[in-house]
Formats: C-alpha cells, structure tokens, sequence
C-alpha cells in the first residue's frame, strides 16, 4: 500500500494540465529560468519515502537522476501529517502550516539560493496546490483516525 | 552604494527605530536609500516603518533574486515577508548564516547611496559571520546605546568586538538620552544610573554622532536625525586601535601558532 507521502507525491504529479497553465502564465523568460529544474523530497518515518521531480513544458515529472537536484526538501512523516491536517483545515486542530514547520526547523529546504527558492515554492503551493490538496488531506486524516481506532480496539 | 551596520551587542537600545529614522533622515537629505533586516530571529524592520504586516516578497525568477519593497521613497528588505511575524525561529546557526549570506549579497536593489543594516543583537557565531560577510564592502558601524551604566558595560565589550573584526566605525548614537518635559527642561525618569556616552566616545576616540530624546514628538527625533544626516557623507570612518587586551590575545595566539609549528 502507498504510503501518505506516495500519495501526496501522486497527487502532485497528477495535474498536468495545471502545472502547463502556472507555466504558461509566467513571462518567457521566467518560464525558461524554472523548466529544467529538479527537486527531492525526502520524507522520512513509516509513512514516507523519497521522490525526485523534474519540470518540464508539459508538466511535473518523476526524475529517476539524481544529478543536478536543485532543491531538497526534508521533514518526517509527523511534519507531513502535521502539514495535510493544516490544508485540510479541521475545526479542533490546526495542524502546522508549511511555513511555520520551515521556521521551526521541521521542514528543511536545501538549496543554493534557501530564501529565495523556498519562498518560490511556499508561493507556488500556497497559490496553486493546496487548495486542490484539501480532498487528499482530508482522506489521509480520516485513514490514519480510522487506522488508530483499528489499533486500540485490536 | 555606502553600506551602514546599525549595531550594538545589547538588545533593546532602538537598532531597529535608529535605522529606519536614519534612512528616512538620509532620504530627506535627497539621498537613495535601502533598509535591509538582518536580525533573523526578530525581524521588526516593517513595523517601525509604520506597517501593520511585512509585504510579500518579489522575486526575480530569472536571476533567482530577492526583490525589496519600496515605501515611502525608501527600499526595505526584512525576512518576516518570508515567515510572518509569529512562528518562533528555531534555525540551528549555518542556517541562519546562509540566509544572512543570501540578504547580503542576493538582493537585487536598485542604485543607492546608502544600505543600513539592522542588526541583531550579541556576539554570537551568527554576528560575526555577519562582520566577515561584509568585511572589505562596508562604510561603517554606527553604534546605538543609551546613556546607562549597565549600556555603557556592553558598549565597551562591543567597541572590544568592532577592534577585533576591524570594521570601520563611524561613531556613536545615545539614544533615548534624555526625556523632554512639557516645560522643555531635559531629565533622567530612569532607575538606571545615568552614563555619559560622550566620555566613553572620547577615551575610545570614536566621534558622538548625536542624542536622540525619548519623545513622542517625531519631529524631535527627526531633527536629531536630520543633523547627523547632514554630515554622514562627510564622515571618515576609522579603524580603531586594538585595546592592551585585544593585543595581548593576538601575541598569545601568535606564540601558540609558533609552538604548535615547532612541534610539527
């Protein structure tokens, strides 16, 4: 079975139609300075993994080269529950939004450039992505409220 | 570009509101001004600036370049457009110092006369990696303190910390010097024991730039600021001597580099 950061890195790769119109919406020149790039998230815990990603004109892609990785991302498996129970906007538990986890040093990004390449991805999930993440945040916190309930009765 | 360090080793003596009083000085004065906040761990350049929130960060995707935000006529740079003003910063140091590294060199400002930047407080790893990323490209420190014994304590050790990176220093700003009273008499409402900053400056042979009351009354404030505006292009910046202390450290570090070459 997928673990909770397969899913989430599904889902990200799903929409390819989306990730060509934030491309299309950039001017030229910006557009031809991101295409190209690759990045690592690197989950870790039971229910993580690790995932390379490449952007290309037609969409994010999974990358199987590791070489020329512009930016890691890196946070345990509670930091990424923590995060999809945040988009998932529940009424008792705010969760940890992305940016806090970064400054609390639960998340980190790697990178030449930190600031300026973390603020360009906080901008693009907060502009694009979470959102649209709002249904898979939800399921993964009912399937692991449901797993937990499994637990103790067993 | 003349690059200005707003600096003190002791918290709360009004870095922040000195920078931004002295940039607004310098505008009026008709000069390009840049505000950078380098105090990682509590960045409050926006709010002393009059704004209720940091503005969102503009980014020059092509250059991958940090954009400032103008207000006012003045350009202003702070890490809380990154994070927001409320979650702790718990970045362990070669973190804090890469994004230092990033503000001071990945910045795209336009042509300025002056960039100042406001410093955090204390001597830590963080402070002088600081000193050494802009060693060689900067115009001076201007020192902020109030007029107290326990201020006049941590302006010594400061002065001490300037010598041993060998800044240059341009002088000093009392800050908070002094209270006006509706009759306009000076006074000290101050538990502390008040020190005179002026005596400090003349045995360490840096000049006092100016006092600054503890006024509401801003155009007060902006007249102490306009005066020191007024002569900031004239100003040398000194080197200063190394204390009888700093010179016995080098001698015995010196002698342990010999002794430990011997033992090779």
């Amino acid at each position: 079975m997928d673990t909770i950061a397969e899913k989430v890195f599904n889902f990200i790769l799903e929409d390819k139609l989306l990730h060509q119109n934030i491309l299309r919406e950039l001017p030229a020149d910006k557009r031809s300075a991101v295409t190209g790039r690759k990045g690592r998230l690197i989950v870790t815990g039971p229910e993580g993994g690790s995932f390379m990603m490449r952007l290309t004109p037609l969409g994010i892609f999974r990358e199987d080269n590791d070489k020329d990785i512009r930016n890691e991302i890196l946070m345990t498996d509670d930091t990424l529950i923590g995060i999809l129970v945040w988009i998932a906007k529940l009424p008792n538990n705010p969760g940890i939004s992305p940016r806090a986890a970064y400054v609390n040093g639960f998340l980190k990004i790697s990178g030449e450039s930190v600031l300026y390449d973390a603020e360009e991805i906080f901008n693009a999930m907060e502009k694009h992505a979470f959102a649209k993440m709002q249904p898979i945040a939800r399921d993964a916190v009912a399937g692991m409220k449901q797993q937990k309930g499994a637990e103790s009765a067993s | 570009m003349r690059r200005i360090i707003i600096s003190a080793l002791k918290g709360g003596t009004g870095k922040t509101t000195t920078t931004v009083n002295l940039g607004k000085a310098l505008h009026r004065a008709g000069h390009k001004v840049g505000l950078l906040d380098v105090d990682a761990t509590a960045p409050t350049l926006y709010k002393a600036l009059g704004l209720a929130e940091a503005p969102q960060w503009d980014l020059d995707s092509v250059a991958a370049n940090l954009l400032p935000f103008k207000i006012d006529g003045l350009y202003a740079l702070t890490l809380a457009s990154h994070y927001g003003e409320s979650p702790a910063v718990l970045w362990d140091e070669p973190t804090l110092i890469r994004a230092m590294r990033e503000l001071i060199h990945d910045v795209q400002w336009p042509e300025l006369d002056y960039l100042i930047l406001d410093s955090p407080p204390s001597s830590s790893g963080f402070m002088q990696a600081l000193y050494d990323a802009v060693a060689g490209d900067v115009y001076g420190v201007v020192l902020v303190f109030q007029p107290t014994d326990i201020a006049v304590a941590d302006l010594v050790r400061t002065l001490d910390f300037i010598k041993i990176k060998r800044v240059p220093v341009l002088g000093l700003i009392a800050n908070m010097a002094y209270c006006i009273a509706p009759s306009g008499k000076q006074f000290w409402p101050f538990i502390s024991p008040k020190a005179e900053l002026g005596e400090v400056c003349e045995e360490n042979g840096i000049p006092l730039l100016g006092e600054i009351p503890l006024t509401s009354a801003q155009n007060m404030i902006d007249a102490g600021f306009d005066r020191i505006a007024s002569f900031m292009d004239d100003i040398k910046p000194l080197i200063l001597k190394d204390s009888m202390l700093t010179k016995l450290y080098k001698a015995i570090a010196k002698r342990a580099v010999k002794t430990a070459i011997r033992r090779l």
